[in-house]
């Protein structure tokens, strides 16, 4: 069993840690301030290759890992603990990979190379305003019409709803949907990468609306109502009945690469905690690490922390061995309960290692001087939802542990 | 123990004039150019010169080489500046000898003994003390030795024949405004602190009431553009008799550019930033509190403002 | 036209911890190619994308710090890379590496630059160029933040040192020293990270060229302690600065830095 990263895989993390120091360290409050990511930075980073990082080389990827992409949404993270730049980042790898993974050549061929280059973001598109959890609810219909699918429906809580109007080609969403029925159930489910607007053109049927979010305000989130939006067959993913599985197959890398923004982002604030402790000091010149009330404290969180990183990348290297390796050495279904492990523990470290920086900031802590409480509100929005809230995952552990057959209330 | 060191300046003649004479034995020097060896003379009992041009490595090296034919020295001293490394590498390597750079200290005593040295490593955080064997070639950091007065009495002054340049050489010397840094007794330097162009005026400010040079660390001349010249190990190597950092956090390459200086001030409002370790005074609080509080005590008391 | 680039890894001295009696812990400071180096390497390959150029680098030292330092060049953009065998490659005196250097140059030449950081990073580079210069008796430009080549055997390079701006032509084969100010370095992508996995580094032996590789034998190795008075004053608000202020300048006039 090997703990340490490879060559490559250190070299690759160093070289994502050299660009956001460079180009997103400095900005990142700024970002955060004004509510953006500057366009540029966005197709800078595609220019050094860091969105569809595990996506096939002939698609326009890197031909790399998840483990890999992990690594560098974690490095971004540390540079950026608001998140924004990140989760634009998680989003446009893992959401590209289940493109490569399910969808149709033809649709692969379109759009993951202008989402490797950073002129594209292709995102998830599954919550409505009725429920996110509950998948098998969902009330977006796609009904065949020929050749095409029109769809009718609404999303909300969606990221990246902003930018896909505002990007070189434009960009959409792994839409999730009923086929023909919005009758309740997950076997009657279709997705779709539905683009609103593409090659710089609006797509009719596409009414998007802007939320204003408490924290990660670099990141836009909305939602949209589908109006007979037409969506060709070819940009089906995967068989009709099958989308619900394909999605949670789809979220469990979105998970991973979740649960690593918020240890990214937690790591700096343990950092910046580490420095408050050494330097800070009370009581006749003593620094406050020298109080075990403290320092005790710190040991626990960065326990955590390291517990919640190991979750994080040995899911990401079971997700490696089952979906880029052949042949695989493990099913889909084995991630679920690993997956579910790293995105219950990232985002809850992340949020008990905040609280307790602040703590230790005291007042200054709560001034928007020390910017700790933007990672901590960036980090937050894990701790609500996206990507499957705390409660699914506790939920997914419980129930293949436990026993589907005692914990299961989906019949 | 036969000494002879290279000075392109009185500063640099007068530093390695000491560091010599610690050594005991027979120092000379080697300078470029007539005018300097007139004021060498008083230094050194003997001078070497030639006409040279605009600085250029491989000649002024060549002509130096000259001098050591001559003079045939144990040890030869150079400054520890861009141009003395240059000149100290393509000597020593044409030579065939030992060197060792950033020496802080030298001890040679006559005849065959070893030439001890202590030079700074590690970007200035160690010391590494060092037995060489002469003949040896050393560079000596700013401020390692103190400038010496005239020693009464004038050396003896000698043309070497220097090649010409061996590439063109276009010079275009620094535009500052006012005293320069390497030459002021006083220097205020601005730091990552001082948020905007037009806030560098605080640190003129006080460089100017206190009749001294004003400068910044690396990053707000290299990044943002706000200066010509910085203080650190790759741009100007400073030791003033007062060095004021104002949000100086203290990076180990900037600070071994000031390390040389008599005094260490610094005023930044992060209480763990590294400079306050290295220092002698110091404020923790916000420079822009604390340097108008400054001027108006140095305003009142008659510094020019 | 053909470049080799001298690199080198150096610690990352922002890192160096001591132990209790000052001897630096090396073993745990990390190592990384230098800025300086990274940015000779980043004209090199500017001069071969806009001229075509083969662009090699060489090492001396068989650490796998080293090892990595050639791979990370070939991820910027080298084509060549030459590693000098030697062991403890930390403690080798700088006239050893320059001679190494050159003679590599020698036997995988002829090259028409040879460049090499400057300054900054590890305080032996700096003489390290000029050596290599001096003992392949080729011209020197050394510390530039401007290069070019500005013809057929002719090279430009400006150096900002400390009274000035110096611009140098020279004819090639020629060694220029790059600061850490000349450009910005690109960062290698995963792609080019991984197809440098697969390059070959050639190794070479120091007895085979002709190089008697010395090591600096200190007689002691400590933390630089810097005896200053470390006399802090606080000022939390105006009137803590206004006293403050006072009572250091009252310390300066006495220490008789203030006029």
């Amino acid at each position: 069993m090997d703990f340490l990263l490879s060559e490559d895989e250190r070299r690759f993390q160093e070289s994502v840690s050299e660009f956001a120091k460079r180009y997103i360290e400095p900005a990142w409050i700024d970002m955060d301030e004004k509510g953006r990511i500057p366009l540029e930075l966005i197709k800078r980073m595609g220019d050094q290759g860091l969105f569809a990082i595990p996506v096939p080389e002939k698609y326009g990827g890197m031909g790399g890992t998840v483990l890999m992409a992990a690594l560098a949404i974690e490095e971004i993270a540390y540079h950026e603990p608001a998140v924004a730049v990140a989760v634009y980042a998680l989003l446009n790898n893992g959401w590209p990979l289940a493109l490569s993974l399910f969808g149709s050549e033809a649709a692969k061929q379109e759009i993951l190379p202008k989402v490797a280059s950073g002129d594209a973001f292709f995102g998830i598109g599954s919550t409505e305003p009725q429920g996110g959890s509950d998948v098998a609810g969902a009330k977006t219909v796609a009904r065949r019409s020929g050749n095409k699918w029109v769809v009718n429906g609404e999303k909300a809580y969606i990221s990246g709803v902003r930018e896909i109007q505002e990007l070189p080609a434009g960009g959409g969403f792994f839409l999730v949907s009923k086929a023909e029925s919005a009758e309740y159930g997950h076997r009657s489910m279709v997705d779709f990468a539905l683009l609103p607007r593409w090659n710089g053109k609006m797509r009719d049927g596409w009414r998007p609306t802007i939320y204003e979010d408490i924290g990660r305000h670099g990141l836009s989130t909305g939602g949209f109502k589908l109006e007979d939006f037409e969506v060709e067959d070819d940009f089906r993913i995967g068989d009709v009945g099958r989308g619900f599985y394909l999605l949670m197959e789809g979220f469990n890398v979105a998970r991973i690469l979740v649960a690593a923004a918020t240890i990214g982002s937690a790591r700096w604030a343990l950092d910046r905690g580490a420095e408050w402790l050494r330097s800070r000091k009370l009581f006749q010149g003593r620094p406050i690490a020298s109080f075990e009330g403290i320092s005790f404290r710190f040991a626990e969180l960065y326990a955590e922390l390291e517990a919640a990183r190991y979750f994080v990348y040995r899911a990401a290297w079971m997700f490696d061995k089952t979906y880029l390796e052949n042949p695989p050495r493990f099913k889909p279904r084995d991630l679920n309960v690993p997956v579910a492990l790293a995105k219950m523990k990232g985002p809850e470290t992340a949020t008990r290692i905040y609280e307790e920086v602040l703590k230790w900031l005291g007042a200054y802590g709560y001034t928007k001087e020390s910017a700790v409480y933007r990672g901590w509100l960036g980090t937050f929005s894990y701790m609500i939802g996206a990507e499957g809230t705390q409660n699914i995952m506790r939920y997914i552990v419980a129930r293949d542990v436990i026993g589907s057959e005692y914990v299961s209330h989906t019949g | 123990m036969r000494v002879l060191a290279y000075a392109d300046s009185g500063s640099w003649a007068a530093q390695l004039a000491s560091a010599a004479d610690a050594q005991g034995g027979d120092a000379a020097v080697f300078v470029p150019g007539r005018e300097l060896a007139e004021a060498a003379a008083d230094l050194y009992p003997e001078v070497y010169f030639s006409e040279l041009g605009p600085f250029e490595p491989v000649s002024y090296s060549a002509a130096f080489s000259e001098a050591a034919r001559s003079f045939k020295p144990d040890l030869a001293l150079f400054p520890c500046t861009n141009k003395g490394r240059s000149i100290a590498g393509l000597y020593s390597s044409a030579a065939g000898i030992r060197s060792a750079t950033d020496a802080i200290s030298l001890s040679a005593r006559a005849g065959d003994s070893p030439i001890t040295v202590r030079r700074l490593v590690y970007g200035g955080r160690a010391e590494a003390e060092f037995r060489m064997n002469a003949p040896a070639a050393v560079c000596m950091a700013q401020g390692s030795y103190p400038e010496r007065g005239p020693r009464g009495g004038r050396g003896g002054i000698h043309e070497v024949r220097a090649p010409g340049p061996a590439s063109s050489v276009d010079f275009r010397p620094r535009r500052g405004e006012g005293v320069q840094p390497d030459e002021a007794d006083v220097v205020v330097v601005a730091g990552r602190g001082i948020r905007s162009r037009e806030d560098l005026e605080l640190v003129k400010g006080l460089a100017r009431a206190l009749g001294g040079a004003w400068s910044v660390t690396r990053p707000l001349a290299a990044d943002q553009g706000w200066a010509d010249s910085w203080i650190g190990i790759s741009g100007l190597v400073v030791s003033p008799k007062l060095y004021i950092g104002v949000g100086v956090s203290g990076q180990p390459h900037h600070v071994m550019g000031a390390r040389g200086s008599r005094i260490i001030v610094a005023i930044n409002k992060d209480p763990g930033a590294p400079i306050f370790e290295e220092c002698d005074y110091g404020i923790v609080g916000d420079l822009y509190v604390v340097v108008p509080e400054l001027l108006k005590l140095l305003g009142g008391k008659g510094g020019g403002r | 036209m053909k470049l080799l680039v001298a690199v080198k890894p150096t610690f990352d001295i922002g890192q160096l911890k001591f132990e209790k009696d000052g001897t630096p812990m090396l073993d745990a400071c990390p190592v990384s190619l230098g800025e300086a180096d990274k940015c000779a390497l980043e004209e090199a390959v500017r001069i071969k994308e806009r001229l075509g150029a083969t662009v090699a680098a060489a090492t001396v030292g068989s650490s796998e710090a080293h090892y990595k330092a050639i791979r990370d060049s070939y991820a910027m953009g080298a084509d060549e890379g030459y590693l000098v065998k030697a062991d403890d490659p930390w403690r080798l005196d700088a006239l050893s590496v320059a001679s190494a250097i050159a003679r590599v140059a020698e036997v995988t030449g002829p090259y028409d630059l040879v460049l090499a950081g400057s300054g900054a990073g590890d305080t032996h580079a700096s003489v390290t160029g000029p050596m290599i210069a001096g003992i392949l008796g080729i011209p020197l430009i050394a510390g530039v933040d401007r290069l070019e080549i500005t013809g057929p055997g002719a090279v430009t390079g400006t150096c900002k040192l400390e009274d000035g701006s110096y611009t140098y032509e020279a004819r090639t084969p020629a060694v220029v020293t790059v600061t850490s100010e000349a450009n910005a370095p690109r960062i290698p992508n995963l792609r080019a990270i991984l197809r440098s996995k697969g390059m070959r580094i050639r190794e070479m032996d120091a007895g085979e060229l002709g190089v008697d590789l010395r090591r600096l034998e200190p007689l002691r190795v400590g933390r630089y302690e810097v005896k200053r008075k470390g006399v802090i004053y606080k000022a939390e608000d105006q009137k803590g600065a206004a006293e403050a202020s006072a009572s250091l300048l009252a310390a300066l006039r006495s220490e008789g830095v203030l006029s």
